[in-house]
């Protein structure tokens, strides 16, 4: 269990602490960031179960390379970037591939349940997803960022260790080409 | 083209575009229908993606757990030092480079010693070149042209080696405890005294420093006369 004083350290304070041999604090860790990490693969793959596994894949590769974090960045902007990472090899991977050939437009195929109060509304975000997954992993980053993370392209820029400007630019690359992937896909 | 007017429209989207600018992009759309369509979807893209932003997401506290009973065949994370060598080795390995260090430290003094008794003895039993019985020194002295030389070779010799080695041997300590960024610059710095000690060899080497022997006394007592 923890304590009420735990819950209150800070992110670095908590990484030093696992770095002297506290493993157990890393649930603390977890939990704080556990729903951002998720949301973050869950609105790019759309599938829970799958969502889940890769974010616990996040997390465990975060463990593996707490040693290498450096503590002037944010925990949580170093965290995202892994979680891009694994994302980014996810859709690299053998699995998404067969998975795609697989994937028609039903909400349902993966046995995702996630509830949408439209099934219009889940087929476009579903197009989207498909969409997105086909852009190249230095747009798609961009674009996850920006829009749906809502982050500034400052923001952006410093999780992606790139200029400002070449994420402008990367971002208006990546609209184009979403665009043009969503009219091939048939709609948008 | 196409894509200046589209960095444009995503400014006027977020609302940093002032009015003038955006009575500007709008005449430029309005003449272009390609262009307007071109934009209308983009504009309905960027809203589709910041409703996918919108949705949130959430997991169980099982979660947690799940990931902690997933580390238990992971190694803990450690900090800087505590790398790829068993645990003592980066000790043993610092330990070998005081040792070489101490032993070429105790090589470089005694020989250093020996040759400095060496030049004593030298200028001590030649003949004094300059005025002042021997206390003042003059222009093209042979005891400053050995001297100096003295100390170019040292540097090109065993000062210089030793100052290699002592890099190196850092180096390599350095990346035996993961620390990166001090193994390189170590590296450089033995490159560079390497590169140093290649200048002063080519430039600076003994054999033409002592080819410009000074005159003998009788030699410049004629000139001068």
């Amino acid at each position: 269990m923890t304590t009420e004083r735990e819950e209150q350290l800070q992110d670095s304070q908590l990484v030093r602490r696992i770095l002297a041999g506290r493993r157990d604090d890393y649930t603390l860790l977890v939990r704080r960031h556990q729903d951002r990490v998720y949301s973050l693969i869950m609105r790019q793959i759309g599938d829970p179960q799958l969502s889940r596994e890769l974010a616990q894949d996040t997390f465990v590769r975060a463990y593996s390379g707490l040693r290498g974090f450096r503590h002037e960045a944010r925990f949580d902007t170093w965290l995202i970037r892994i979680a891009l990472n694994v994302t980014r090899s996810y859709f690299a991977s053998r699995r998404f591939r067969e998975r795609e050939r697989t994937v028609t437009l039903e909400p349902d195929i993966h046995g995702g349940a996630v509830e949408m109060d439209a099934g219009g509304e889940e087929e476009t975000a579903l197009r989207l997803r498909r969409a997105i997954a086909k852009l190249k992993p230095k747009y798609r980053d961009v674009l996850v960022l920006c829009t749906m993370e809502s982050r500034t392209y400052k923001e952006a820029a410093e999780i992606l260790g790139l200029p400002v400007g070449t994420v402008c630019s990367r971002m208006n690359t990546a609209l184009a080409e979403l665009r043009r992937i969503m009219q091939r896909l048939g709609g948008r | 083209m196409s894509r200046r007017v589209r960095e444009k429209y995503l400014s006027l989207l977020d609302g940093s575009l002032d009015s003038r600018e955006e009575a500007v992009l709008r005449a430029e759309i309005s003449g272009k229908p390609e262009l307007a369509e071109e934009l209308k979807d983009i504009g309905a893209i960027l809203e589709q993606c910041r409703a996918q932003g919108r949705r949130e997401f959430g997991l169980d506290h099982g979660f947690a757990n799940e990931v902690l009973a997933g580390l238990q065949g992971t190694e803990a994370p450690r900090r800087a030092g505590a790398g790829w060598l068993p645990s003592g080795m980066p000790r043993v390995a610092a330990a070998f480079s005081l040792c070489v260090l101490m032993l070429l430290s105790i090589t470089l003094v005694r020989d250093w010693q020996i040759a400095s008794e060496k030049r004593l003895a030298i200028g001590q039993s030649q003949p004094p070149t300059g005025a002042g019985g021997g206390r003042m020194i003059a222009y093209n002295d042979m005891r400053v042209s050995q001297n100096v030389n003295g100390a170019l070779a040292y540097f090109e010799g065993t000062a210089g080696a030793l100052a290699m080695l002592i890099s190196g041997a850092l180096c390599l300590a350095a990346a035996g405890m993961k620390r990166y960024r001090l193994a390189l610059a170590f590296l450089i710095l033995a490159i560079s005294i390497f590169a140093l000690r290649s200048m002063m060899g080519s430039f600076f080497n003994d054999s033409k420093i002592m080819s410009q022997r000074p005159l003998p006394i009788e030699e410049i007592s004629k000139r001068i006369a």
